[in-house]
């Protein structure tokens, strides 16, 4: 007994050593750069200027830690599939939804992108009782109720005239996210696009709770998807070419972009 | 005595949420005056032709120079790799990359010239920081925007945007830090004004 407390306390030791040797490193590395800083900015201001340059250092560093970070072991081949589906969506998606577009007007559209939003209802409900968010498996399903009567089938959206009924949708990716599940790692799809491994087991969740999925045969299942996705496609044509155009490295900018996105989406 | 400090506490209850929503709203008002300009500009009538267009973009920028301060939004966007930066480079990235983001946002902006802007809530994140919530209502759907203000030098400016939980500062700063792993500032800068020159290929 007497021997590991020795032991503990020798540990203790070594730990706030080790502890008291990085704090005085970081504190002299942090000085150093801290008086680059304000030497470059000499010129720049008064007084504020030191305490503006401590800020923004000091928010760096706590922005640096919230930022999702992942692992990349498959970075080769998630770069190739990403190139993979960008051919595809500039060769073969783009076109098939310029010229569906083209015939049809843009309320049809909408409406079609509605119904499927509605039919996806017992992914959100299930998702929001497995995440204990029993006001928001409410209000999801007020929502259905009036867009499915009122709404004729979901074509229309009656219940983006009340705000309270619209919350963000809830899916299994997030569910798991919420169970504190971590991302694993990243990996974009043929098709699919960007994904993570722990949002690919909440695929396959989503994937026996949509009830499209259970249409037979199973062609008529698959093509209705794809019809979805030719269908969403019209509606936001340009917002993936404005991003890759902005991008320095397009792979990491939708990859940072995917996981901020989703990290919003597992917090609210 | 008792007396005094119950007045001192309601005092202090009285000013501190009030000067604390004065400085909020002011940054409501910055945030919704700024957006409010672009639009007033982008709905011109006058700018329908497209004789008028470079006058309109011209115009555009002025405005979206008092909403954002370039040279926070490239410190942010490089964050602790900045520090391997000389100052002749610094100058040169803040220049690159501040015409890279004017192209970005006012060639995003003018695709959605048409919809609604509406405003939601403004939270103080810290004593001068606050965070303003908009969002652009389409047909199809709503994409919330949220802009990142700071009080400063008596005046505020913008830092960060964040479209769709996406802050656009951290996503530059993923992309710079991949490329500053195994290459050096002169490539990033040579990378950087390979990206803003070039050529626009249309988006329809």
């Amino acid at each position: 007994m007497e021997k590991k407390l020795q032991r503990d306390s020798k540990a203790l030791c070594a730990l706030i050593l080790v502890f008291s040797f990085l704090f005085v490193a970081y504190e002299s590395h942090f000085k150093k750069a801290f008086a680059e800083e304000t030497v470059m900015s000499a010129d720049a201001g008064g007084e504020n200027a030191l305490q503006d340059e401590y800020d923004e250092w000091t928010d760096d560093l706590e922005e640096e830690e919230s930022a999702p970070r992942i692992r990349d072991p498959l970075e080769r081949f998630n770069r190739g599939v990403f190139a993979f589906n960008d051919f595809f969506y500039f060769k073969a998606l783009k076109p098939v939804a310029r010229g569906y577009r083209f015939i049809t007007p843009e309320p049809v559209r909408v409406g079609v992108k509605n119904f499927f939003y509605n039919l996806g209802f017992p992914v959100r409900f299930v998702n929001d009782i497995l995440q204990i968010k029993f006001q928001k498996a409410g209000q999801d399903t007020c929502q259905f109720i009036l867009n499915s009567t009122a709404g004729i089938l979901g074509f229309f959206n009656p219940a983006r005239r009340c705000p309270w009924l619209n919350q963000p949708p809830e899916d299994t990716g997030q569910t798991l996210g919420t169970w504190s599940i971590g991302n694993g790692f990243y990996i974009v799809w043929p098709l699919l696009g960007p994904s993570t491994l722990r949002d690919s087991v909440g695929l396959v969740g989503d994937y026996f709770l949509q009830p499209v999925s259970y249409v037979r045969p199973f062609y008529i299942s698959l093509s209705a998807r794809s019809y979805e996705s030719v269908n969403d496609t019209s509606l936001s044509i340009g917002e993936y070419e404005s991003l890759k155009e902005s991008a320095l490295d397009p792979y990491t900018a939708f990859k940072d972009a995917y996981l901020q996105y989703r990290q919003k989406a597992v917090q609210e | 005595m008792k007396r005094q400090s119950i007045s001192i506490l309601l005092i202090l209850l009285l000013v501190v949420p009030v000067s604390a929503s004065t400085l909020a709203d002011g940054a409501f008002d910055f945030v919704s005056n700024s957006v409010d300009k672009v639009l007033t500009i982008l709905r011109d009538p006058a700018f329908k032709e497209e004789s008028t267009k470079e006058d309109q973009y011209q115009r555009l920028k002025t405005v979206v120079r008092t909403l954002f301060n370039y040279d926070e939004i490239s410190r942010r966007s490089l964050g602790i790799k900045g520090r391997s930066f000389t100052p002749e480079q610094m100058d040169e990235f803040t220049g690159l990359f501040t015409r890279l983001l004017e192209k970005i946002y006012l060639n995003r902006v003018r695709e959605y010239s048409d919809e609604k802007v509406t405003y939601g809530d403004t939270t103080m994140l810290s004593e001068n920081i606050a965070e303003v919530q908009t969002s652009i209502v389409t047909a199809s759907k709503q994409i919330p925007i949220k802009y990142r203000v700071v009080f400063r030098n008596q005046e505020w400016r913008c830092y960060d945007v964040i479209i769709e939980g996406v802050s656009l500062v951290r996503n530059y700063r993923s992309q710079f830090n991949k490329i500053l792993q195994n290459k050096t500032p002169e490539d990033l800068l040579q990378q950087l004004s390979e990206t803003v020159n070039k050529k626009e290929a249309p988006t329809e």
